[in-house]
Protein backbone atom coordinates (compact mmCIF):
# COMPACT_ATOMS: atom_id res chain seq x y z
CA UNK A 1 0.00 0.00 0.00
CA UNK A 2 1.28 3.44 -0.94
CA UNK A 3 -0.28 6.76 -0.19
CA UNK A 4 0.33 10.35 -1.09
CA UNK A 5 -1.40 13.62 -0.35
CA UNK A 6 -4.21 14.53 -2.71
CA UNK A 7 -3.21 17.57 -4.76
CA UNK A 8 -6.27 19.83 -4.47
CA UNK A 9 -5.69 22.13 -7.44
CA UNK A 10 -7.34 21.07 -10.67
CA UNK A 11 -4.71 21.47 -13.40
CA UNK A 12 -5.36 23.09 -16.75
CA UNK A 13 -5.86 20.28 -19.27
CA UNK A 14 -5.41 20.91 -22.99
CA UNK A 15 -5.84 18.68 -26.00
CA UNK A 16 -2.60 19.97 -27.50
CA UNK A 17 -0.58 18.38 -24.74
CA UNK A 18 -0.88 15.17 -26.74
CA UNK A 19 1.75 15.88 -29.34
CA UNK A 20 2.43 13.67 -32.35
CA UNK A 21 5.81 12.13 -31.95
CA UNK A 22 5.68 12.65 -28.21
CA UNK A 23 2.16 11.55 -27.61
CA UNK A 24 2.31 11.09 -23.89
CA UNK A 25 4.70 12.65 -21.48
CA UNK A 26 5.18 12.16 -17.80
CA UNK A 27 3.98 15.58 -16.78
CA UNK A 28 0.99 15.14 -19.02
CA UNK A 29 0.09 11.91 -17.23
CA UNK A 30 0.47 13.52 -13.83
CA UNK A 31 -2.04 16.23 -14.64
CA UNK A 32 -4.60 13.63 -15.75
CA UNK A 33 -4.09 11.64 -12.57
CA UNK A 34 -4.37 14.77 -10.44
CA UNK A 35 -7.60 15.84 -12.13
CA UNK A 36 -9.14 12.38 -11.83
CA UNK A 37 -8.24 12.24 -8.13
CA UNK A 38 -9.89 15.58 -7.41
CA UNK A 39 -13.14 14.56 -9.08
CA UNK A 40 -13.29 11.01 -7.72
CA UNK A 41 -11.99 11.65 -4.21
CA UNK A 42 -11.83 15.36 -3.44
CA UNK A 43 -15.35 16.51 -4.19
CA UNK A 44 -17.94 13.96 -3.06
CA UNK A 45 -21.51 15.24 -3.23
CA UNK A 46 -23.70 12.78 -1.33
CA UNK A 47 -25.37 14.31 1.70
CA UNK A 48 -27.98 13.93 4.43
CA UNK A 49 -30.43 16.77 4.97
CA UNK A 50 -30.05 19.32 6.40
CA UNK A 51 -33.32 18.84 8.20
CA UNK A 52 -35.51 21.62 9.51
CA UNK A 53 -36.13 22.54 13.12
CA UNK A 54 -37.96 20.33 15.61
CA UNK A 55 -39.53 21.29 18.89
CA UNK A 56 -41.02 18.41 20.81
CA UNK A 57 -39.35 15.01 20.73
CA UNK A 58 -39.72 13.44 17.28
CA UNK A 59 -37.79 11.53 14.63
CA UNK A 60 -36.28 12.35 11.27
CA UNK A 61 -35.26 9.73 8.71
CA UNK A 62 -32.84 10.33 5.85
CA UNK A 63 -31.51 8.01 3.19
CA UNK A 64 -27.89 7.73 2.19
CA UNK A 65 -25.93 5.82 -0.45
CA UNK A 66 -22.15 5.97 -0.40
CA UNK A 67 -20.62 7.45 -3.56
CA UNK A 68 -18.12 4.59 -3.81
CA UNK A 69 -15.77 2.62 -1.63
CA UNK A 70 -12.90 5.12 -1.82
CA UNK A 71 -14.97 7.72 0.05
CA UNK A 72 -14.13 6.86 3.64
CA UNK A 73 -15.78 9.28 6.06
CA UNK A 74 -19.22 10.77 6.59
CA UNK A 75 -19.47 13.87 8.76
CA UNK A 76 -22.60 14.43 10.85
CA UNK A 77 -23.58 17.42 12.97
CA UNK A 78 -26.60 18.65 14.87
CA UNK A 79 -27.37 22.04 16.32
CA UNK A 80 -29.95 23.25 18.81
CA UNK A 81 -31.61 26.45 19.90
CA UNK A 82 -31.48 27.12 23.67
CA UNK A 83 -34.73 27.64 25.51
CA UNK A 84 -35.59 31.34 25.04
CA UNK A 85 -36.81 31.44 28.64
CA UNK A 86 -33.69 32.22 30.71
CA UNK A 87 -35.51 31.19 33.88
CA UNK A 88 -36.52 27.74 32.64
CA UNK A 89 -34.93 24.72 34.24
CA UNK A 90 -31.96 23.52 32.21
CA UNK A 91 -33.32 20.77 29.97
CA UNK A 92 -31.49 17.70 28.74
CA UNK A 93 -31.40 16.92 25.04
CA UNK A 94 -30.19 14.03 22.92
CA UNK A 95 -30.02 12.66 19.41
CA UNK A 96 -30.15 8.87 19.08
CA UNK A 97 -29.02 7.46 15.75
CA UNK A 98 -29.88 4.15 14.17
CA UNK A 99 -28.53 3.20 10.74
CA UNK A 100 -30.16 0.48 8.64
CA UNK A 101 -29.52 -0.98 5.23
CA UNK A 102 -31.94 -2.35 2.66
CA UNK A 103 -31.29 -5.99 3.49
CA UNK A 104 -32.15 -5.92 7.19
CA UNK A 105 -28.85 -5.04 8.90
CA UNK A 106 -28.77 -2.45 11.66
CA UNK A 107 -26.19 -0.34 13.48
CA UNK A 108 -27.65 0.81 16.77
CA UNK A 109 -26.72 3.91 18.70
CA UNK A 110 -24.69 1.74 21.10
CA UNK A 111 -22.27 0.80 18.33
CA UNK A 112 -18.81 2.34 18.37
CA UNK A 113 -19.41 3.22 14.70
CA UNK A 114 -21.96 5.86 15.72
CA UNK A 115 -20.29 9.13 16.71
CA UNK A 116 -20.35 10.36 20.25
CA UNK A 117 -23.14 12.88 20.58
CA UNK A 118 -25.33 10.86 18.22
CA UNK A 119 -25.56 7.88 20.58
CA UNK A 120 -28.46 9.06 22.70
CA UNK A 121 -26.33 10.39 25.55
CA UNK A 122 -28.26 13.17 27.28
CA UNK A 123 -26.57 16.56 27.20
CA UNK A 124 -27.54 19.51 29.33
CA UNK A 125 -28.59 22.31 27.01
CA UNK A 126 -26.96 25.67 27.49
CA UNK A 127 -29.00 28.50 28.91
CA UNK A 128 -29.85 31.19 26.42
CA UNK A 129 -27.47 34.13 26.56
CA UNK A 130 -28.07 35.47 23.07
CA UNK A 131 -31.46 34.83 21.59
CA UNK A 132 -30.62 34.45 17.93
CA UNK A 133 -27.82 31.91 18.23
CA UNK A 134 -28.02 28.18 17.59
CA UNK A 135 -25.43 26.00 19.28
CA UNK A 136 -23.52 22.97 18.05
CA UNK A 137 -24.89 19.90 19.84
CA UNK A 138 -22.41 17.44 18.40
CA UNK A 139 -20.23 16.79 15.40
CA UNK A 140 -18.93 13.36 14.55
CA UNK A 141 -17.53 11.21 11.82
CA UNK A 142 -18.53 7.75 10.65
CA UNK A 143 -15.93 5.34 9.32
CA UNK A 144 -17.73 4.19 6.18
CA UNK A 145 -15.62 1.04 5.79
CA UNK A 146 -16.52 0.00 9.35
CA UNK A 147 -20.17 0.77 8.72
CA UNK A 148 -20.14 -1.12 5.42
CA UNK A 149 -18.78 -4.19 7.20
CA UNK A 150 -22.11 -4.32 9.07
CA UNK A 151 -24.44 -2.74 6.53
CA UNK A 152 -23.81 -5.03 3.57
CA UNK A 153 -26.71 -3.61 1.58
CA UNK A 154 -25.86 -0.62 -0.60
CA UNK A 155 -28.75 1.67 0.41
CA UNK A 156 -28.65 2.97 3.95
CA UNK A 157 -31.10 4.97 6.02
CA UNK A 158 -30.41 7.07 9.10
CA UNK A 159 -33.00 7.48 11.84
CA UNK A 160 -32.38 10.42 14.17
CA UNK A 161 -34.52 10.46 17.32
CA UNK A 162 -34.50 13.93 18.87
CA UNK A 163 -35.49 14.12 22.52
CA UNK A 164 -35.81 16.96 25.02
CA UNK A 165 -36.76 16.78 28.66
CA UNK A 166 -39.04 19.81 28.44
CA UNK A 167 -39.22 23.53 27.88
CA UNK A 168 -38.75 25.17 24.52
CA UNK A 169 -35.25 24.04 23.64
CA UNK A 170 -35.41 22.89 20.04
CA UNK A 171 -33.41 21.00 17.46
CA UNK A 172 -32.12 23.51 14.92
CA UNK A 173 -31.04 21.07 12.23
CA UNK A 174 -29.16 17.86 11.47
CA UNK A 175 -26.73 17.72 8.56
CA UNK A 176 -24.46 15.14 7.03
CA UNK A 177 -22.05 15.04 4.10
CA UNK A 178 -19.33 12.85 2.72
CA UNK A 179 -15.85 14.16 3.50
CA UNK A 180 -13.40 15.02 0.75
CA UNK A 181 -10.33 12.79 0.81
CA UNK A 182 -6.96 14.31 1.57
CA UNK A 183 -5.07 11.13 0.68
CA UNK A 184 -4.67 8.99 -2.42
CA UNK A 185 -4.16 5.34 -1.59
CA UNK A 186 -3.43 2.66 -4.15
CA UNK A 187 -5.11 0.12 -1.87
CA UNK A 188 -8.43 1.85 -2.57
CA UNK A 189 -10.61 1.08 -5.55
CA UNK A 190 -10.06 4.54 -7.00
CA UNK A 191 -7.23 7.08 -6.90
CA UNK A 192 -4.10 7.33 -9.04
CA UNK A 193 -0.74 7.93 -7.39
CA UNK A 194 1.09 10.67 -9.24
CA UNK A 195 4.56 9.81 -7.96
CA UNK A 196 5.06 6.71 -10.13
CA UNK A 197 4.06 8.65 -13.26
CA UNK A 198 6.67 11.36 -12.85
CA UNK A 199 8.53 12.47 -15.96
CA UNK A 200 11.52 10.27 -15.27
CA UNK A 201 9.54 7.07 -15.38
CA UNK A 202 8.15 5.21 -18.37
CA UNK A 203 4.53 5.78 -19.25
CA UNK A 204 2.66 2.55 -18.83
CA UNK A 205 -0.79 1.13 -19.27
CA UNK A 206 -0.31 -0.43 -15.85
CA UNK A 207 -3.39 -1.98 -14.30
CA UNK A 208 -6.55 -0.89 -12.54
CA UNK A 209 -5.02 -1.77 -9.18
CA UNK A 210 -1.51 -0.39 -9.59
CA UNK A 211 -0.44 2.62 -11.62
CA UNK A 212 -0.54 3.90 -15.17
CA UNK A 213 -3.36 4.76 -17.49
CA UNK A 214 -5.57 1.83 -16.56
CA UNK A 215 -5.59 3.12 -13.00
CA UNK A 216 -6.39 6.65 -14.17
CA UNK A 217 -9.25 5.29 -16.28
CA UNK A 218 -10.46 3.36 -13.25
CA UNK A 219 -10.34 6.56 -11.19
CA UNK A 220 -12.43 8.33 -13.83
CA UNK A 221 -15.01 5.60 -13.27
CA UNK A 222 -14.99 6.61 -9.60
CA UNK A 223 -15.50 10.23 -10.67
CA UNK A 224 -18.59 9.19 -12.61
CA UNK A 225 -19.91 7.30 -9.57
CA UNK A 226 -19.51 10.41 -7.39
CA UNK A 227 -23.08 11.44 -8.17
CA UNK A 228 -25.28 14.14 -6.71
CA UNK A 229 -27.97 13.95 -4.06
CA UNK A 230 -30.60 16.13 -5.69
CA UNK A 231 -33.15 15.94 -2.89
CA UNK A 232 -32.82 14.81 0.72
CA UNK A 233 -36.04 16.09 2.27
CA UNK A 234 -37.43 14.98 5.61
CA UNK A 235 -40.47 15.67 7.74
CA UNK A 236 -40.99 14.34 11.28
CA UNK A 237 -42.46 10.82 11.21
CA UNK A 238 -45.79 12.08 12.44
CA UNK A 239 -48.82 11.68 10.18
CA UNK A 240 -50.19 14.94 11.58
CA UNK A 241 -47.15 16.82 10.26
CA UNK A 242 -45.93 14.82 7.27
CA UNK A 243 -47.66 15.31 3.90
CA UNK A 244 -50.56 12.93 3.23
CA UNK A 245 -53.45 12.18 0.89
CA UNK A 246 -56.60 10.04 0.69
CA UNK A 247 -57.36 10.05 -3.03
CA UNK A 248 -57.78 7.05 -5.35
CA UNK A 249 -56.44 9.11 -8.26
CA UNK A 250 -53.19 11.06 -8.47
CA UNK A 251 -53.36 14.29 -6.45
CA UNK A 252 -50.84 16.45 -4.59
CA UNK A 253 -50.15 15.69 -0.94
CA UNK A 254 -51.64 17.99 1.65
CA UNK A 255 -48.87 20.09 3.18
CA UNK A 256 -47.13 19.75 -0.21
CA UNK A 257 -49.81 21.66 -2.10
CA UNK A 258 -49.69 25.23 -3.41
CA UNK A 259 -53.34 25.64 -4.30
CA UNK A 260 -55.98 23.70 -6.24
CA UNK A 261 -54.16 20.78 -7.85
CA UNK A 262 -50.70 22.37 -8.04
CA UNK A 263 -48.08 20.51 -6.01
CA UNK A 264 -44.99 22.10 -4.53
CA UNK A 265 -41.99 21.95 -6.78
CA UNK A 266 -38.32 21.71 -5.97
CA UNK A 267 -35.84 23.21 -8.44
CA UNK A 268 -32.65 21.22 -8.88
CA UNK A 269 -29.81 21.09 -11.39
CA UNK A 270 -28.66 17.61 -12.46
CA UNK A 271 -25.07 16.85 -13.39
CA UNK A 272 -24.30 16.12 -17.02
CA UNK A 273 -22.23 13.02 -17.64
CA UNK A 274 -23.45 11.38 -20.83
CA UNK A 275 -26.51 13.36 -21.93
CA UNK A 276 -26.14 17.13 -22.35
CA UNK A 277 -29.24 19.14 -23.33
CA UNK A 278 -31.30 15.98 -23.48
CA UNK A 279 -35.06 15.60 -23.00
CA UNK A 280 -34.39 12.16 -21.59
CA UNK A 281 -31.44 13.24 -19.54
CA UNK A 282 -29.32 11.49 -16.96
CA UNK A 283 -30.21 8.37 -14.93
CA UNK A 284 -31.45 8.98 -11.41
CA UNK A 285 -33.55 7.13 -8.87
CA UNK A 286 -36.01 8.05 -6.13
CA UNK A 287 -37.31 6.46 -2.93
CA UNK A 288 -39.64 7.51 -0.13
CA UNK A 289 -40.21 6.95 3.56
CA UNK A 290 -43.95 6.32 3.65
CA UNK A 291 -46.82 4.65 5.44
CA UNK A 292 -50.36 3.72 4.41
CA UNK A 293 -53.17 3.45 6.92
CA UNK A 294 -56.43 1.57 6.42
CA UNK A 295 -55.01 -1.36 4.48
CA UNK A 296 -54.48 0.68 1.34
CA UNK A 297 -51.97 0.21 -1.43
CA UNK A 298 -50.33 3.48 -2.39
CA UNK A 299 -48.41 4.89 -5.34
CA UNK A 300 -46.16 7.95 -5.33
CA UNK A 301 -45.28 9.64 -8.60
CA UNK A 302 -42.20 11.77 -9.16
CA UNK A 303 -42.48 14.12 -12.11
CA UNK A 304 -39.40 15.88 -13.45
CA UNK A 305 -40.04 18.82 -15.80
CA UNK A 306 -37.21 20.79 -17.35
CA UNK A 307 -37.65 24.52 -16.84
CA UNK A 308 -38.29 26.31 -20.12
CA UNK A 309 -38.00 23.30 -22.41
CA UNK A 310 -40.82 21.47 -20.65
CA UNK A 311 -39.49 17.95 -21.13
CA UNK A 312 -41.22 15.61 -18.69
CA UNK A 313 -40.29 12.27 -17.16
CA UNK A 314 -42.23 10.39 -14.51
CA UNK A 315 -41.54 7.50 -12.16
CA UNK A 316 -44.09 5.66 -10.03
CA UNK A 317 -43.31 3.89 -6.77
CA UNK A 318 -46.25 1.48 -6.65
CA UNK A 319 -47.58 -1.20 -4.30
CA UNK A 320 -46.72 0.76 -1.16
CA UNK A 321 -48.50 -1.20 1.55
CA UNK A 322 -46.58 -0.76 4.81
CA UNK A 323 -48.77 0.41 7.67
CA UNK A 324 -45.70 1.64 9.55
CA UNK A 325 -43.02 4.02 8.33
CA UNK A 326 -40.90 2.18 5.77
CA UNK A 327 -38.64 3.01 2.85
CA UNK A 328 -39.94 2.15 -0.58
CA UNK A 329 -37.77 0.35 -3.09
CA UNK A 330 -35.80 2.57 -5.43
CA UNK A 331 -37.56 3.58 -8.63
CA UNK A 332 -35.32 4.36 -11.57
CA UNK A 333 -35.99 7.42 -13.66
CA UNK A 334 -34.20 9.90 -15.84
CA UNK A 335 -34.07 13.63 -15.30
CA UNK A 336 -33.98 15.98 -18.31
CA UNK A 337 -30.92 18.15 -18.87
CA UNK A 338 -32.41 20.46 -21.49
CA UNK A 339 -33.84 23.06 -19.11
CA UNK A 340 -32.95 26.73 -18.97
CA UNK A 341 -29.83 26.85 -16.83
CA UNK A 342 -30.27 23.06 -16.85
CA UNK A 343 -32.89 23.51 -14.13
CA UNK A 344 -35.52 20.87 -13.44
CA UNK A 345 -38.69 21.12 -11.37
CA UNK A 346 -39.47 18.03 -9.26
CA UNK A 347 -43.03 17.48 -8.05
CA UNK A 348 -44.68 14.63 -6.16
CA UNK A 349 -48.23 13.32 -6.28
CA UNK A 350 -49.83 10.11 -5.07
CA UNK A 351 -52.87 7.92 -4.66
CA UNK A 352 -54.04 5.09 -2.44
CA UNK A 353 -56.71 2.41 -2.72
CA UNK A 354 -57.75 3.01 0.89
CA UNK A 355 -56.76 4.92 4.00
CA UNK A 356 -54.15 7.70 4.09
CA UNK A 357 -50.84 7.63 2.26
CA UNK A 358 -48.20 9.69 4.07
CA UNK A 359 -44.63 10.51 3.13
CA UNK A 360 -41.96 11.60 5.63
CA UNK A 361 -38.81 11.58 3.50
CA UNK A 362 -37.86 11.87 -0.16
CA UNK A 363 -34.47 10.95 -1.56
CA UNK A 364 -33.56 11.64 -5.19
CA UNK A 365 -30.06 10.80 -6.33
CA UNK A 366 -28.02 10.48 -9.48
CA UNK A 367 -27.56 6.82 -10.39
CA UNK A 368 -24.94 6.32 -13.09
CA UNK B 1 -16.57 28.69 -19.13
CA UNK B 2 -16.36 25.09 -20.27
CA UNK B 3 -12.92 24.66 -21.85
CA UNK B 4 -11.58 21.85 -23.96
CA UNK B 5 -14.48 19.46 -23.56
CA UNK B 6 -17.06 18.16 -25.95
CA UNK B 7 -19.54 18.38 -23.11
CA UNK B 8 -20.17 14.72 -22.43
CA UNK B 9 -18.24 11.70 -21.21
CA UNK B 10 -17.37 9.13 -23.84
CA UNK B 11 -18.79 5.74 -22.94
CA UNK B 12 -16.13 3.10 -22.96
CA UNK B 13 -15.39 -0.35 -21.68
CA UNK B 14 -14.40 -0.70 -18.06
CA UNK B 15 -10.79 0.04 -17.18
CA UNK B 16 -8.72 -3.11 -17.31
CA UNK B 17 -11.05 -4.82 -19.75
CA UNK B 18 -9.52 -7.32 -22.14
CA UNK B 19 -11.73 -5.94 -24.89
CA UNK B 20 -10.06 -4.53 -27.96
CA UNK B 21 -12.06 -1.38 -27.18
CA UNK B 22 -9.86 -0.75 -24.15
CA UNK B 23 -7.76 2.08 -25.50
CA UNK B 24 -5.34 2.04 -22.60
CA UNK B 25 -4.47 -1.64 -22.69
CA UNK B 26 -0.79 -2.51 -23.09
CA UNK B 27 0.71 -2.27 -26.58
CA UNK B 28 -2.06 -0.07 -28.01
CA UNK B 29 0.02 3.02 -28.51
CA UNK B 30 -2.10 4.50 -31.26
CA UNK B 31 -5.44 4.11 -29.49
CA UNK B 32 -4.04 5.30 -26.21
CA UNK B 33 -2.62 8.33 -27.96
CA UNK B 34 -5.99 9.17 -29.45
CA UNK B 35 -7.69 8.55 -26.17
CA UNK B 36 -5.64 11.27 -24.53
CA UNK B 37 -7.98 13.67 -26.28
CA UNK B 38 -11.09 11.98 -24.93
CA UNK B 39 -9.57 11.76 -21.48
CA UNK B 40 -8.83 15.48 -21.52
CA UNK B 41 -12.40 16.20 -22.56
CA UNK B 42 -13.89 13.88 -19.94
CA UNK B 43 -11.80 15.27 -17.11
CA UNK B 44 -12.52 18.88 -18.05
CA UNK B 45 -16.25 18.14 -18.12
CA UNK B 46 -16.34 16.14 -14.89
CA UNK B 47 -14.03 18.66 -13.25
CA UNK B 48 -16.30 21.55 -14.04
CA UNK B 49 -19.38 19.61 -12.96
CA UNK B 50 -17.67 18.67 -9.70
CA UNK B 51 -18.02 22.24 -8.45
CA UNK B 52 -21.80 22.22 -8.64
CA UNK B 53 -24.38 20.35 -6.58
CA UNK B 54 -27.52 20.69 -4.50
CA UNK B 55 -26.54 21.65 -0.97
CA UNK B 56 -29.90 21.59 0.77
CA UNK B 57 -33.55 20.85 0.16
CA UNK B 58 -36.10 21.59 2.87
CA UNK B 59 -39.90 21.76 2.97
CA UNK B 60 -39.87 25.42 4.00
CA UNK B 61 -42.59 27.35 5.81
CA UNK B 62 -46.35 27.10 5.33
CA UNK B 63 -47.01 29.95 7.75
CA UNK B 64 -44.87 33.06 7.40
CA UNK B 65 -46.78 35.60 9.48
CA UNK B 66 -44.10 37.21 11.61
CA UNK B 67 -43.10 40.74 10.77
CA UNK B 68 -39.48 41.76 10.48
CA UNK B 69 -38.00 43.34 13.62
CA UNK B 70 -37.07 46.57 11.84
CA UNK B 71 -39.98 46.94 9.47
CA UNK B 72 -37.55 47.79 6.69
CA UNK B 73 -38.34 46.55 3.18
CA UNK B 74 -35.42 47.88 1.15
CA UNK B 75 -31.71 47.02 1.18
CA UNK B 76 -32.50 44.08 3.41
CA UNK B 77 -29.85 42.88 5.84
CA UNK B 78 -29.82 40.00 8.34
CA UNK B 79 -30.88 42.43 11.08
CA UNK B 80 -34.17 42.92 9.26
CA UNK B 81 -35.14 39.31 10.04
CA UNK B 82 -35.74 37.38 13.23
CA UNK B 83 -33.20 34.57 13.66
CA UNK B 84 -35.06 32.84 16.45
CA UNK B 85 -36.05 29.23 17.07
CA UNK B 86 -39.19 28.08 15.31
CA UNK B 87 -40.22 26.09 18.35
CA UNK B 88 -39.24 28.62 20.94
CA UNK B 89 -42.76 29.52 21.88
CA UNK B 90 -42.84 32.71 19.82
CA UNK B 91 -46.09 33.73 18.16
CA UNK B 92 -46.17 34.14 15.25
CA UNK B 93 -43.35 31.68 14.79
CA UNK B 94 -40.19 32.97 13.10
CA UNK B 95 -39.37 31.59 9.64
CA UNK B 96 -35.64 31.00 9.39
CA UNK B 97 -33.51 27.96 8.70
CA UNK B 98 -29.89 26.99 8.58
CA UNK B 99 -29.22 25.38 5.23
CA UNK B 100 -26.11 23.66 6.50
CA UNK B 101 -22.34 24.05 6.45
CA UNK B 102 -20.82 22.90 3.18
CA UNK B 103 -17.46 22.41 1.52
CA UNK B 104 -17.11 24.87 -1.34
CA UNK B 105 -14.87 24.00 -4.25
CA UNK B 106 -13.39 26.42 -6.72
CA UNK B 107 -14.50 26.11 -10.33
CA UNK B 108 -12.17 23.47 -11.70
CA UNK B 109 -11.62 25.03 -15.10
CA UNK B 110 -11.32 28.59 -13.78
CA UNK B 111 -9.59 28.18 -10.48
CA UNK B 112 -9.81 31.81 -9.41
CA UNK B 113 -13.60 31.56 -9.54
CA UNK B 114 -16.06 30.26 -6.99
CA UNK B 115 -19.59 29.19 -7.90
CA UNK B 116 -22.71 31.07 -6.97
CA UNK B 117 -25.13 29.83 -4.33
CA UNK B 118 -28.74 30.00 -5.43
CA UNK B 119 -31.77 29.72 -3.16
CA UNK B 120 -34.93 28.74 -5.02
CA UNK B 121 -38.43 27.92 -3.95
CA UNK B 122 -42.05 28.82 -4.38
CA UNK B 123 -43.62 31.64 -2.41
CA UNK B 124 -47.12 32.95 -1.83
CA UNK B 125 -46.75 36.62 -0.84
CA UNK B 126 -49.44 38.80 0.74
CA UNK B 127 -52.28 39.70 -1.58
CA UNK B 128 -53.27 43.00 -0.13
CA UNK B 129 -52.08 46.43 -1.15
CA UNK B 130 -48.45 47.21 -0.51
CA UNK B 131 -47.87 44.24 1.81
CA UNK B 132 -44.82 42.17 1.07
CA UNK B 133 -43.02 38.93 1.78
CA UNK B 134 -39.34 39.55 2.51
CA UNK B 135 -36.61 36.96 2.17
CA UNK B 136 -32.87 36.74 2.43
CA UNK B 137 -30.05 34.30 1.76
CA UNK B 138 -26.98 34.66 3.94
CA UNK B 139 -23.53 33.14 3.50
CA UNK B 140 -21.48 33.02 6.68
CA UNK B 141 -17.86 31.83 6.65
CA UNK B 142 -16.92 28.58 8.36
CA UNK B 143 -18.76 25.72 10.01
CA UNK B 144 -21.76 26.85 12.02
CA UNK B 145 -21.23 30.45 10.95
CA UNK B 146 -24.06 32.62 12.22
CA UNK B 147 -26.26 34.77 10.00
CA UNK B 148 -26.51 38.06 11.78
CA UNK B 149 -22.80 38.81 11.66
CA UNK B 150 -22.47 38.25 7.94
CA UNK B 151 -22.49 40.93 5.29
CA UNK B 152 -22.63 38.38 2.48
CA UNK B 153 -26.33 38.49 1.75
CA UNK B 154 -28.93 38.73 -0.96
CA UNK B 155 -32.50 39.62 -0.10
CA UNK B 156 -35.57 41.20 -1.58
CA UNK B 157 -39.32 41.50 -1.21
CA UNK B 158 -42.23 40.31 -3.28
CA UNK B 159 -45.95 41.03 -3.22
CA UNK B 160 -49.02 40.46 -5.32
CA UNK B 161 -50.68 37.48 -3.68
CA UNK B 162 -50.02 34.92 -6.41
CA UNK B 163 -47.71 31.95 -6.11
CA UNK B 164 -44.42 32.82 -7.75
CA UNK B 165 -40.85 31.59 -8.05
CA UNK B 166 -38.31 32.61 -5.45
CA UNK B 167 -34.76 32.97 -6.68
CA UNK B 168 -31.96 34.79 -4.94
CA UNK B 169 -28.25 34.19 -5.29
CA UNK B 170 -24.82 35.09 -3.97
CA UNK B 171 -21.71 34.80 -6.11
CA UNK B 172 -19.27 33.31 -3.65
CA UNK B 173 -15.80 34.67 -3.00
CA UNK B 174 -12.98 33.25 -0.94
CA UNK B 175 -13.72 35.60 1.95
CA UNK B 176 -17.12 33.92 2.33
CA UNK B 177 -15.45 30.63 3.24
CA UNK B 178 -13.18 29.60 6.08
CA UNK B 179 -10.68 26.79 5.84
CA UNK B 180 -10.85 23.79 8.11
CA UNK B 181 -8.14 21.18 8.51
CA UNK B 182 -9.04 18.70 11.19
CA UNK B 183 -8.20 15.15 12.13
CA UNK B 184 -11.46 13.63 13.25
CA UNK B 185 -12.30 11.06 15.86
CA UNK B 186 -14.27 8.28 14.19
CA UNK B 187 -17.50 7.19 15.77
CA UNK B 188 -17.20 5.87 19.29
CA UNK B 189 -20.37 6.73 20.95
CA UNK B 190 -20.26 3.08 21.98
CA UNK B 191 -17.05 2.59 23.92
CA UNK B 192 -14.67 4.30 26.28
CA UNK B 193 -11.10 5.30 25.61
CA UNK B 194 -9.57 7.18 22.73
CA UNK B 195 -11.49 7.04 19.46
CA UNK B 196 -9.91 5.78 16.24
CA UNK B 197 -8.30 8.62 14.32
CA UNK B 198 -9.64 9.37 10.86
CA UNK B 199 -8.13 10.90 7.78
CA UNK B 200 -7.51 14.63 7.93
CA UNK B 201 -10.35 16.62 6.41
CA UNK B 202 -9.32 19.75 4.55
CA UNK B 203 -12.00 21.99 3.09
CA UNK B 204 -13.16 25.56 2.61
CA UNK B 205 -16.51 25.79 4.36
CA UNK B 206 -19.44 28.17 4.23
CA UNK B 207 -22.69 28.08 6.20
CA UNK B 208 -25.92 29.23 4.58
CA UNK B 209 -29.09 30.59 6.16
CA UNK B 210 -32.42 31.81 4.88
CA UNK B 211 -35.19 33.76 6.56
CA UNK B 212 -38.54 35.27 5.72
CA UNK B 213 -40.94 37.91 7.05
CA UNK B 214 -44.39 39.13 6.15
CA UNK B 215 -45.39 42.74 6.50
CA UNK B 216 -48.99 41.62 6.97
CA UNK B 217 -50.96 38.38 6.76
CA UNK B 218 -49.97 34.79 6.24
CA UNK B 219 -47.50 33.91 3.48
CA UNK B 220 -45.82 30.68 2.42
CA UNK B 221 -42.28 29.88 1.27
CA UNK B 222 -41.93 26.22 0.34
CA UNK B 223 -39.94 23.71 -1.67
CA UNK B 224 -36.66 25.44 -0.85
CA UNK B 225 -33.44 24.29 -2.49
CA UNK B 226 -29.93 25.68 -2.25
CA UNK B 227 -27.60 24.85 -5.11
CA UNK B 228 -24.12 25.68 -6.30
CA UNK B 229 -24.24 26.71 -9.94
CA UNK B 230 -22.08 28.39 -12.56
CA UNK B 231 -21.88 32.16 -12.45
CA UNK B 232 -23.85 33.34 -15.49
Amino acid sequence: MSTEALIPDFPALYYAEGITGATVRGGHTITRATAANIIALGRPARRIGPTQSLGASASYHAGYVRSHTAIKQLALAWYYWPDPDPFAALPTISVTTTIRDDVGNTITSASSIVPEGFDGTALTADRVVIYDRSILGAIGYIDLDAAAAVLTGSSWAFQFDWSRSGGNVSLAHIEGAECPRSQVDDADDYGALTGPVNPGNPVLAGSTTTTGYERIAKTVEGAILAGRTLLSVAWPTDAAIAPGLVSATFVPFTRMLEAGTTPWSWRVRPRVVYAPSSATGEPHRVRYLYQVSGGGSGTIRCTATSVGAGSVTTADAALLTSSTWAWSAWVSTTIPTDGTGRLVSLTFTGKTTAGTLSVAAIEVEEYQ
Amino acid sequence: MTADTIGRVIRRVAAGSASTSNAFDDLRALTSGAFQLWLTSDLNLLGEESTYRTLASIPGFIDVSRQGPTGRTTALQPSDFDWLPLSGGYSPAPACACLGSHAIHRVATASATLPRAVLRGRVEPPGTGADKLGYILVASPGRGGLPFVSTFTAGTIVGGGSWTDLEVSITLTSEMTASIAETPALGDGGSSGPSPIGETVVADVCTFWCAFFSTAGKCQAVGLTLTLEPVP
